[in-house]
């Protein structure tokens, strides 16, 4: 009875009918996500060099999957092969400003038979966001290469790395995935042991809403497109904050324009070469013959994610190029010490091999001047790196017959 | 609101109804783009990713 002032109140509304306003919050929810659908499916970034600081993670931008495949579908002709690039900061280009971009000059030395799109991020697995991608185009773009890359018995995760997880369980939601037993059987066992019941049906609403309603494609449309509405810390003052992520270029700092002489700063020696000792130290043993070996447990535990990590029938067109340290740190190992980093590196590209991927290894011949740091390429490290890569690549795509049919001739 | 509301009282029957329905229809659609960007930011994580080379 208390209510009914109020109710009449709102029945005497001129404004305002119930029914006509729940059709009208349907066909909005069904007009935003058809939008979405639209847009992200099309793509939409019309310069692309790769997924820089403003539109990635870093700034609370989180690329959805079909505006990923949105920038491959805006780039590759059917009758091009496309090349996939994930991985890390090192094959994203930390260091390398756009127009000296390592993925440029892969692109420039493969020619127009291939398309290259850079979609690797930084502190990313060679199994998240571009590994989903590329699985998810498979049938759209079946000449396809994936190139990512990954440290020595660096474990190739099947749930890939925060923050780029929730690429995986879009396209698992999605059913986009194939399916793939031992991938399966690995991601259902870290659901239960990393996830509460809560925390799944948060995530299986969430996704639920998204695979209907689409709204994180519709709102990274709005705010690469019109207006950003997430302050972050690149850009944390009004007006630029919400600013179209559009109005932002790629503005990767160039290591060239540091002077080499103070790349390498001595405080930071110990701790470099403690890292790049670690590469090897923690995954071999001395044998019975004094030689180095690689730990039974080290090769066992890698064959199995490794298997796991992306289906049998891709694993032939992928290439997993494992990073060295640049040879101002190895140097500095002993002859033993580099025995066993050379040992470690060796039987890595066995396993991957073994486990049907195809892998190389690259920076053991670089100069001091190709690395920015102890690990990232500077352009001209990028440049050596591409020429082996585009080596590589070709070699895949000749084995694989992808310029046999229907492309042009090499 | 409450001038809306009369303005709207002030128009013929016909019109009235056409304008009620067209008010409730765009509010429900208003609704709906605020639903959807609510969803947008409860899917955010509310800390941002922190880069740190390895």
């Amino acid at each position: 009875m208390s209510n009914a002032p109020e109710t009449a109140c709102f029945e005497r509304s001129a404004l305002f009918r119930p029914r006509t306003f729940l059709i009208g919050f349907l066909c909005g929810l069904f007009v935003c996500s058809a939008v979405a659908r639209f847009v992200a499916h099309r793509g939409y970034h019309d310069v692309f060099t790769r997924f820089h600081i403003f539109i990635s993670p870093d700034s609370q931008y989180y690329p959805t999957l079909d505006e990923m495949c949105g920038v491959v579908r805006m780039r590759c002709r059917s009758d091009q092969v496309l090349v996939i690039v994930g991985g890390n900061s090192i094959f994203h280009g930390v260091g390398q400003p756009a127009d000296k971009l390592w993925t440029k000059e892969l692109q420039r030395q493969l020619g127009d038979q291939y398309v290259v799109v850079n979609l690797a991020f930084r502190g990313a697995f060679c199994t998240d966001g571009a590994a989903v991608v590329a699985e998810v185009l498979r049938k759209e773009y079946p000449r396809q290469i994936y190139v990512a890359n990954a440290g020595p018995f660096a474990s190739p995760e099947p749930v890939g790395s925060q923050p780029y997880r929730y690429l995986i369980w879009e396209a698992r939601s999605r059913g986009l995935l194939e399916s793939f037993a031992p991938r399966d059987e690995v991601i259902g066992d870290f659901r239960s042991d990393n996830y509460s019941w809560g925390q799944l049906f948060d995530l299986w609403s969430l996704e639920t809403l998204d695979r209907a309603l689409r709204f994180r494609d519709l709102w990274n449309w709005v705010g690469y497109r019109y207006f950003f509405t997430i302050q972050n810390p690149y850009t944390p003052h009004l007006p630029e904050a919400v600013w179209p992520r559009e109005d932002f270029p790629d503005r990767e700092d160039d290591f060239e324009d540091i002077p080499f002489s103070t790349r390498f700063l001595p405080q930071y020696q110990d701790a470099e070469m403690r890292i790049v000792r670690g590469f090897s130290s923690v995954n071999c043993f001395r044998d019975h013959q004094g030689n180095w070996r690689t730990r039974p447990i080290v090769l066992k535990d890698f064959d199995r994610t490794a298997k796991a990590a992306i289906p049998d029938d891709l694993k032939a067109r992928t290439l997993i190029m494992l990073s060295r340290n640049c040879p101002l740190y190895l140097r500095q190992l002993s002859a033993d010490e580099m025995l066993r980093e050379n040992r470690v590196y060796s039987d890595c590209i066995r396993s991957w091999r073994a486990a049907g991927y195809e892998s190389a290894d690259y920076g053991a011949d670089y100069d001091d001047s190709d690395f920015g740091d102890r690990t990232h390429l500077t352009a001209t490290g990028g440049r050596k790196l591409a020429l082996q890569v585009a080596s590589e690549v070709r070699g895949i795509a000749g084995r694989l017959g992808y310029l046999k049919d229907g492309a042009p001739a090499p | 609101m409450n001038i809306l509301n009369s303005l709207i009282k002030g128009l013929p029957p016909a019109y009235q109804r056409m304008a009620t329905h067209a008010s409730s229809f765009l509010m429900g659609l208003a609704a709906a783009v605020l639903f959807s960007y609510v969803l947008y930011r409860l899917g955010l994580p509310s800390k941002p990713f922190i880069y740190v080379a390895f």
